[in-house]
């Protein structure tokens, strides 16, 4: 069930990629996408293997829903957020989306520890915070550079 | 994180090829637009790191990237080394004219070089294979990867619309 329940929001977030109003260009998407993509995957690495804070299941499917929520869903959620964000003008407004985002992506942590794909060695919820908000703050400042430099 | 296990042949081979590859990078003339290089090098380094920490690594661990299975400095390096080919790839799209009929001929001629280019890498002690992973599997990774690469910068390249104004795409 669990590698359903992330392969059916991963299909979720493709669909609402596909139809939101855009702000972004495909160029700046993709950027996005792969800015994600690179730090997300690096983090995950050293938080589990090198540190051992976190620990992942050893079972094949789950495995794959495993590499499905942190190769395409999660920098899928990132995608929209960033489209969101330069759709609003004001602060509050930007923060309020980051701050949906957040919660959105703890939510996700639950369902990843619900069905055992993770499992907490040294590791919290707070801590898990302080990296996404880290990684959404990376994003936003890097897509500002790569908007300016093209 | 550790720097490296020894310092030997495999790091100084990765830094041979930073300066070449890097010095090609800032040497060659800029064919394409900023927006281009900067997302070809990004891409370059994300789908290294993709097949590295999917297939190279955790529970599949098909190969070990230099001395050990550990996240060593130099690995970032390869992955920063790699980054330079995707740069190429959409270079020479350009300097050959490259175009729907002969992108296949394009994509077999770079298989050709990655193939060449891991056969050295294996030679260097650069990656090891294990667990019944051979170096021709590694033709499906560079068909895959040079194939999105290929047909994205044909479908985009010439989309010069840059909807800061909101507008929704395909409208």
């Amino acid at each position: 069930m669990g590698f359903v329940l992330i392969f059916v929001l991963t299909w979720l977030a493709v669909f609402i990629i596909y139809g939101m109003y855009k702000k972004l260009s495909v160029l700046e998407n993709t950027f996005v996408y792969l800015v994600v993509l690179t730090l997300g995957i690096n983090i995950a690495w050293i938080v589990a293997e090198e540190l051992k804070l976190i620990s992942i299941t050893k079972d094949g499917l789950l495995f794959t829903g495993y590499v499905l929520h942190r190769s395409v869903l999660i920098p899928f959620i990132y995608v929209i957020l960033m489209n969101l964000v330069f759709r609003f003008q004001s602060v509050a407004g930007r923060l309020l989306c980051a701050g949906g985002a957040l919660v959105l992506l703890l939510a996700l942590d639950g369902v990843m520890l619900a069905y055992e794909v993770i499992r907490y060695l040294k590791w919290n919820l707070w801590l898990e915070a302080i990296e996404i908000v880290a990684l959404q703050l990376a994003t936003y400042l890097l897509l500002r550079l790569y908007r300016k430099a093209a | 994180m550790i720097l490296w296990e020894h310092f030997d042949r495999n790091e100084w081979y990765i830094m041979a090829m930073l300066i070449l590859t890097y010095g090609a990078v800032l040497l060659l003339p800029k064919r394409v637009e900023a927006k281009w290089r900067i997302l070809a090098l990004v891409w370059g380094f994300a789908s290294s790191t993709f097949f590295d920490f999917t297939i190279g690594g955790g529970l599949i661990d098909f190969y070990v990237v230099n001395d050990s299975d550990r996240y060593e400095l130099t690995d970032l390096l390869v992955y920063i080394l790699f980054a330079t080919f995707a740069y190429f790839f959409i270079y020479f799209y350009e300097v050959l004219k490259i175009g729907k009929k002969t992108l296949v001929y394009y994509i077999v001629g770079w298989t050709i070089v990655a193939f060449a280019m891991q056969w050295v890498s294996e030679w260097m002690r650069l990656t090891d294979y294990q667990r019944g992973y051979k170096m021709e599997y590694n033709i499906v990774v560079f068909l895959v990867i040079q194939t999105i690469t290929g047909l994205y910068y044909n479908r985009f390249r010439s989309d010069r619309s840059r909807r800061y104004d909101g507008a929704p795409y395909g409208q």
